[in-house]
Parts: C-alpha cells; structure tokens; sequence
C-alpha cells in the first residue's frame, strides 16, 4: 500500500514536470527598464496568457548598460522590443533581424518647448535642441531637415533636468513619458509648445517585436505574437490591475515608480498602439509605414545596405 | 410650545433671555472670529518663524559644504595642480567633511591630459575608509551625467535633483557641482567640473524633527518638485508635488508647487493627501538652493486652543442663561406672589365677601402702592355697596309703588272689551301703552244717556307720576262734569277752569273730546290743543279732523272753548290718538309720522275696532324696531254700524 502511494506521487511529479517541460522557454528583451510601456507583457505572464499557448516567456529589461538589441543579437534572447527605426537601421547593417509584430502604429515622439520664446518651428533656429545620446535622433533630424532648421543638438541621457534648469531649449521627448514627466515637474502644458511629429508627415512607429531570422520558426512566433496581442488587449481592459503589476516590476527593480506618471504612459501607449484604419489587424506592420520610415532614413544616408518589406516583416498580413 | 397662560415670569425670562442670548451670540460670534483671525495670525507667523529658524540651519549647512569646492575651483584656476595633488585635496574634503559622501573633480577632453579622452578622480567614503577612483569609464561618459552636463551648459554651479546613490548604501544624496574655467588665448574656456555628493539624511532628520501642533509636518521638494524629505517615505523621490496633486485631484497642490519651485513663500489653505481635512501649508525656499521647505498643519489643531476656550466660554454663557432663568424666575414668583394673593381677594370681592382678607405686604414698592389702592378700593367699594343697597331698597320701594300707580293708572281707564256688547250701533277698541310705569295719556268712553256717547283721548305733558296724577285729576272732572245735554266746549271750558286753579307745577293736558250721537250719527268734538283725529269712512276715504278750538288745557283762560260738529255715516271708523302714535321713533331717531300713520289707515276699513288697533300698534312697534318707547302711546278706535 505505500509503495503504491509512493508510485504515484513519483508518477505525478513526472507528469508535472514533463508537462512543464512541453511549455517552450522564451527569453523576450524589452527596450527599457521596467515601466507601463511593457505592462502588456506583464500581463501576459502574470495572468498566464503565454502559457495558455504553451510558451514560458520569462521578460528581460534593457538597461542604460545593455539594449534590447544587445541582447538579442548576442543571443541572450529570443525575442526583443525595439523601435522600428533603430530595427530598419540594424537591418541594413546586416543584422540578422526580423519583425514579428508591429505594435506600436503611431509615432509617440514629440518635440517640447517652452512657449515663451518657441511657437512655430522656425522659432527653433540657432536654438539648442536635447535629444538622447542613446539615438533615436532620426526623426527629429528629418524634422530639422524638412523645416530648414539650423539647430544646436545636445546629446543627453535621460533626465529632463537639463530642459528644466534652462541648459536647452527644447528637447526631444516620448509623449508617454518626458513629456509627462516635464508637466510633473511643475511647467503647465499652455507654458509649452509641442511638435508632434506626427503632425509633420513623420509619423513612424515605434515598438515592434523582433527575433533572430535564423530563429523564425513560424507556429512559435505565431502563437507568441497570438498571445502578445491578447495580452495587450486585456491590459488595456484592464488598466488598473496592469498599473499594480507595472509597480511591482518596477520597485522589484529599485525604480520610482509613479502612479499618474505610469497610468499617463499606459493611456498613451494604448493610444499610440490603435491601427490607424479599422480594416487594419493589430499588431501589423503596414507596407506605407515600413515604406515612410525607409524613406526617413535613408534620407538621412543612415540606410548601408538597402532590403526590402518583405526581407524584413514577417508578421501578420 | 409655550404654555397657554404666559405667567409674568415666563414673559419676563421670554424677553431677558432672548435679549442676553442675542447679544451674548453676537458678542461670542465676533470674538471667535476675530480671535480665528488672530489664531491664522499667530500660526502664520509662528509657521513663518518655524520655518526660517529650519531654513536657515539647513542653508547655514548647504552653504558650508558649497564653499568646499567654489574654493577648490578658485584654486585650481589660479594654480597648476598635478594629479596627485588634485587626489590628495579631494581625500582632505572627504575625509574632513561629514556631510560630504564624495568628491570628484572632471575635466573637459583632452585638457587636463593632452592624450585622455577621459581626465577624472573621484573620492568617496567606503565605510571608515577614503577611496580614490575615477569616472573614465567610456560606457558612464562623465560629460552627458546632469553632474556634469547642466552646470557646464549653464555655466554656473548647480545643485543637482536629489538621487539615491547605487553604491553608496542607497542613501538619497545631491551633487554639487562648480563649473571652473582656464583662459586660453585670452578667452575663458570650460576646463572641467567640480563636484561634492552630499548625503541627505541630515536633512531628512532635520525636517523630520519639525513638529507642528500634533499631526502638523514639514516637507522638501527639490527644484523639479520631486519630494526629498516627507513623513512618507512613499513620496521621496517616487513623487513629486505635481504628480501628487495629479492622482490626488487636487489642482491647488499644484499652484503651491509651482509657487514653491518659482522660490516664493507663502501661508494658504490645503485639503492635502496626508492631511485631508481642511490644513495651512507655509513654504518658502532655501537661499542656498533651489529647494523649498513647506510644512502643512490642520486647522482642526490650529483652532484646537480656541475651540476648547470658546466651548468653556459657551458652557460658561449657558450655566449663566440657567443662573439668569432661575433667578428672574424665582424672583418674579416672589414678586407676583402678593398678585396672585390679590387676584384670589379680587375674586373673593367680586363675589361678594368684600370684607376679605388682603395679603400682607412688607416690602415697600409698587406692591405696597397697589395694596395700599386695593385696600381703600375695598373701603371705598364696602362703602359703595351699603350705600347701594340703601338706595336699591329705596328704589324698589318706589318702583313697587309707581307699579301700584301704575296700575291704579290703568284701571282708571276703562279695559274691557267690547265694552258695551249688548250695543249694535258701536264698535270700540282702545290702547294705552306708557313709556314708563306710569304715563300722562289717557282715554275714556261712557255713555251720556241712551244715545250719546263720549270718547276722548288726552296727553299730559310730562311723564312719570306727576303726569299721571294730573291725568288721573282730568279724567275724575270731567266724569264729574258730565250732565244730560252738555257739549263738548262746555266740558272742556269747565275742566280748564278747574285744572288752573292750584297748578303750581304748571302741568298741562291737550284733550280731544267728542260726543258722537249714535242714533243721528252727529259727532261734536273739542279739540284743546290735541292732535287731529281722523274718520275713515266704508269706502276707505280718509278725513283728518284738524279743527282746533283752543289750546292745551291747565295753563291760561283766554277765552272759552268752541266746538266742531261731523256727520258721521255708518261704517265710518273715528280714529283718536296722542302724539305718541305720530311721533314714536326708532333707532336713528327717524319719526313714525302722520303719513305711515294714515298709511296703515287705509287698510283698516274692513276690520274690526280691535283688529284695527292692534294692527296699528303693531305696525308702530315694527316701525321702531326695538327702540326704547319716549312717550305713551294712546290709539282708540270707534267703528260707527
């Protein structure tokens, strides 16, 4: 008799452990360190989305150290969040990359000033523009271009004292993010002008998710960029709980973290990640966009070795 | 509700009362409110002097450890320093100032050492030691850190936005740092930046220690607002003023914060997060930062001295509203006590016992005015009333009498009717109603012989018992003077003479006397000063008999009476009366007068005597309508057949 009971809790242990063994372990990079930019994903984990589609992910943050890219390219993850401009750029350098999913489909950047002294883009000539040392600098630099700007560019890292104390005029900022965070710092939206470049022709995308070409295996990704968009969907549904899981994240990691700053950026990013038609698909990268943002950067000599939409986008269509 | 019956010491606590509440509540009202004011007054200025005493303390520190490397970087632009003397300064400021966790000191590419990219030393405090580094590492990049950047952008020394240091124990600390400058081609350049890193926690103990009233306390924020000391540690650094107001809703959290970082002071009004009851927030900035200090206090604490004195002043107020109720309303008892003795002697006297016992009074004030009136009212009344009785006596032995003359008034005229039922030839009816017991009028009929008969009617002037003596005088002459074959002027003549002699009271009598021969129906009649009889014949023909022969009688002997004749048919109705009838009034003094008189006579010539009598009669009497009667009322009627 107790040999068979010891049987069976051996047996259960086997069908367990083999039963998590049949989940498939992914390692997914995203771009930054933990914030309700990736609450998505979060959610995806916490409330067993991913594994109902038979995927362990465990969720990787990028730091000021070490880019999603980074880690991605130095295969320390098989999935990774990027920019569509910082992937495009990688690509014609022969990275290896392919996009999976396209999630975000508006452009969340936007140029801050004070209105004081800057109220049309002109006003921004001979002035001193912060923009991050980390890059990202592609659209406002066709920005410059197209309005015929002459412009002082100062590198930063990611801090908007700078802009605060006086040291620039005017600074690139993520809508979801330094553009909230310079309001909570105490300026008033009408003590600001805003450029959205959206409103300037360049409106490109930005988070996507990517993978390793030589990875592409398609039920994988299917079901991984699947569970994603469900994720999301039920994120945004579901803010309130997201926002409590983006704090754990963040004070497991020794980060501030804000409750309207956070709750800001997830209204944002909800936002900037509706398609821009109906009779598009979340989650798809559309061939304009890809087309716009090539354009962009190539215009600015960043593209070395020109491929093509389908040589890049291997998601929904 | 009040009591039904308001006694004299509920109206007098009524109006007392209300009078001492009403100016105690405005009295009260404008102390607390001036005092409110005083107590805003007094939290200002102490929340006011609070914070200056803390301000200054935590710049007299800030400003100490500033000087630290505005001197060094006036050092080093006046001298040449080789690296390890440059290391050796920077130990000295560690290891000598406790507030400072590090130094470091950061040169622009390529100036310090032609051939580095990279020229920094960075001296901190690991535990009891000092160690020495640098900040080279091309990842870190020294030139875009805000340490660096800001004051180099700016040109001017900066404090930095508080930070919790990675490695030093993630203590929340701030970096200073002082751009320096070398001249080159005579232009001065940028060379590198000075910094010390300064660890917080004294000023979080400082502000900590800040205690305001019971749950009153004291806050950082740093130039961007964000939160560097605050009772909750939540906020530090997590949180800024703005972020606050933000998931808070409250937009004037805002405004203050902005007023704060734009360097101002201030004292205002706060429903805040920690305290969301109605508070005060003072702040007001540092001098030698771009900080700012604010310390929030509830009102609920602020007012809790005054609130605790006005609820004593109020218990004080209504003890003294119940001291003031007892006192009116015991004294007033006291007071009222001989009235109400009073009321019940009154009573006692309107009922009859005159002679009752008044209270005693011995206090010497209105009251004692009052008894000493009721008392000779009392007297007075006593007196009064057996004079009353006396006179009432008399007066009812009078009325007693005057009803006995009354009478004896009344039998003297004849009553009976008909009066002469074995007769067909006459039909006769006669009133006599006297305005007071007894009256001045008279009437009478009496048969001469077979034939003849007399009828007259008088009035004497006057009223009361002298008229009625007179009349009772007249009526006994002239049955005395009726002979066989007499007229009526002989009878009145002799009546006259008779009445004249011994009337001293001047008393006189107007007559009207007829003798109507039944058989020839042939009426003789003397009228001495009397109203005109009338006929009223079959057919409704209305005839006044104004003959007059002479004047009333009892006062003069002019000339001797006449007389008048009327031939009366059958059917005819003769009508006498006195002016009682003609003259009666109502209300409004309007007189019954000869034409309603002669009105209702034409509607008599089918009745009977009696029924004409009564039908006039009680015409006259609706006619006045309840007023009092001012004469005697005498109607006869005499129907010929």
């Amino acid at each position: 008799m107790k040999k068979g009971i010891m049987w069976l809790i051996v047996l259960f242990f086997v069908f367990f452990n083999l039963n998590a063994q049949n989940n498939k372990k992914i390692r997914f990079a995203v771009h930054w360190l933990p914030q309700a930019q990736f609450a998505g994903y979060y959610i995806g984990v916490e409330k067993e989305i991913y594994k109902k589609y038979g995927l362990d992910v465990e969720i990787i943050h990028a730091s000021p150290s070490i880019t999603s890219q980074e880690l991605l390219l130095d295969g320390k993850a098989d999935f990774a969040s990027m920019f569509l401009s910082t992937a495009l750029l990688l690509k014609s350098n022969n990275a290896p990359i392919i996009n999976v999913a396209q999630l975000s489909q508006k452009c969340g950047q936007v140029l801050v000033a004070e209105s004081d002294n800057i109220k049309v883009p002109s006003d921004l000539n001979g002035k001193k523009i912060g923009i991050w040392r980390s890059g990202f600098d592609e659209i406002l630099m066709s920005f410059v271009n197209k309005n015929k700007l002459n412009i002082e560019l100062v590198l930063i890292n990611s801090t908007i004292n700078l802009f605060l104390f006086g040291g620039i005029d005017a600074m690139n900022t993520m809508w979801f993010n330094e553009y909230h965070s310079i309001l909570n710092a105490g300026k008033n939206k009408e003590e600001l002008t805003t450029f959205f470049f959206a409103d300037y022709g360049l409106d490109i995308p930005e988070d996507g998710i990517y993978m390793l070409q030589e990875n592409y295996h398609k039920p994988t990704v299917e079901k991984f960029v699947k569970a994603t968009l469900e994720a999301w969907s039920y994120t945004f549904k579901h803010k309130e709980e997201a926002i409590a899981l983006v704090e754990q994240q963040m004070k497991a990691h020794y980060i501030a973290f804000n409750k309207p700053h956070q709750s800001w950026m997830l209204n944002r990013i909800n936002e900037l990640f509706e398609v821009k038609d109906k009779k598009y698909i979340n989650g798809q990268l559309l061939q304009t966009d890809f087309d716009n943002t090539y354009k962009v950067l190539s215009d600015l000599n960043r593209i070395k070795n020109k491929f093509n939409y389908s040589d890049f986008y291997f998601g929904i269509r | 509700m009040l009591p039904k019956k308001h006694t004299f010491a509920f109206r007098l606590n009524l109006y007392v009362v209300s009078s001492i509440s009403l100016i105690a509540l405005i009295i009260f009202t404008s102390y607390y409110l001036i005092s409110r004011n005083l107590f805003l007054e007094g939290a200002e200025q102490n929340a006011k002097n609070i914070t200056e005493k803390y301000v200054n303390q935590i710049d007299a520190v800030i400003g100490r450890v500033a000087k630290i490397p505005l001197n060094f970087a006036s050092v080093i632009e006046s001298n040449l320093l080789n690296e390890h003397q440059l290391t050796l300064m920077l130990q000295n400021i560690v290891a000598n100032n406790n507030e400072v966790f590090g130094s470091a000191i950061a040169f622009e590419p390529f100036s310090f050492n032609k051939d580095k990219y990279f020229s920094s030393i960075y001296v901190y405090k690991n535990g009891e030691k000092v160690t020495t580094s640098n900040l080279n590492d091309p990842k870190y990049e020294y030139f875009y850190q805000d340490w660096y950047q800001i004051p180099a952008k700016l040109g001017e020394p900066v404090w930095s936005e508080p930070y919790y240091d990675e490695g030093g124990g993630n203590t929340l600390m701030t970096t200073y740092s002082v751009p320096f400058y070398k001249i080159e081609n005579g232009l001065s350049k940028l060379w590198g930046i000075i910094t010390i890193d300064v660890e917080l926690h004294w000023l979080d103990k400082l502000v900590s220690s800040i205690k305001i009233y019971e749950t009153g306390f004291a806050f950082v924020i740093s130039y961007a607002g964000t939160f560097v000391t605050h009772p909750n540690n939540e906020f530090i650094m997590n949180h800024t003023i703005f972020s606050l107001s933000e998931e808070h809703n409250i937009p004037l959290l805002r405004d203050y914060g902005r007023k704060m970082i734009d360097r101002q002071s201030g004292f205002e009004k706060l429903n805040g997060v920690t305290i969301k009851d109605d508070s005060r927030i003072y702040y007001t900035p540092f001098n030698s930062n771009n900080w700012s200090l604010g310390i929030i206090f509830p009102d609920k604490e602020l007012y809790a001295d005054l609130n605790n004195l006005s609820l004593i002043i109020v218990i004080i107020g209504f003890l003294g509203l119940i001291f003031i109720i007892v006192t009116i309303t015991t004294v007033s008892k006291k007071m009222t006590k001989p009235l109400n003795l009073f009321a019940i002697a009154a009573n006692e006297i309107g009922s009859g016992k005159f002679n009752s016992k008044l209270p005693e009074i011995n206090s010497k004030d209105e009251i004692e005015e009052l008894f000493n009136s009721f008392k000779q009212m009392q007297f007075e009344l006593n007196n009064y009333i057996i004079n009353l009785k006396e006179t009432t006596a008399e007066k009812e032995k009078m009325q007693s009498e005057l009803r006995i003359a009354h009478k004896i008034q009344m039998d003297m005229v004849p009553k009976i009717f008909p009066p002469f039922p074995e007769r067909d030839d006459v039909d006769l009816f006669a009133i006599l109603d006297s305005a007071k017991e007894v009256g001045g009028d008279l009437y009478d009929f009496f048969f001469i012989d077979d034939e003849k008969i007399v009828v007259l009617v008088g009035d004497v002037a006057g009223k009361g018992v002298p008229a009625s003596l007179f009349m009772a005088v007249t009526r006994t002459l002239i049955r005395s003077k009726i002979t066989k074959g007499i007229t009526s002027s002989v009878i009145i003549d002799q009546i006259n003479r008779d009445l004249m002699q011994n009337n001293d009271s001047q008393l006189f009598v107007t007559l009207l006397l007829c003798i109507i021969d039944l058989k020839t129906k042939t009426m003789e009649f003397t009228s001495a000063g009397h109203n005109p009889a009338y006929i009223v014949s079959n057919s409704g023909e209305i005839t006044p008999l104004k003959d007059r022969h002479g004047m009333a009688l009892g006062l003069f002997d002019l000339k001797p009476y006449t007389s008048s004749f009327y031939q009366m048919k059958q059917g005819d109705k003769f009508i006498l009366y006195t002016d009682g009838v003609n003259e009666a009034m109502d209300k409004d003094g309007n007189i019954y007068d000869y034409y309603r008189l002669e009105n209702m006579l034409g509607k008599i010539q089918n009745l009977t005597a009696k029924e004409s009598t009564e039908l006039i009669i009680k015409d006259i009497i609706n006619f006045a309508n309840g007023a009092e009667q001012s004469d005697d009322i005498t109607l006869m009627v005499v129907t010929l057949k």
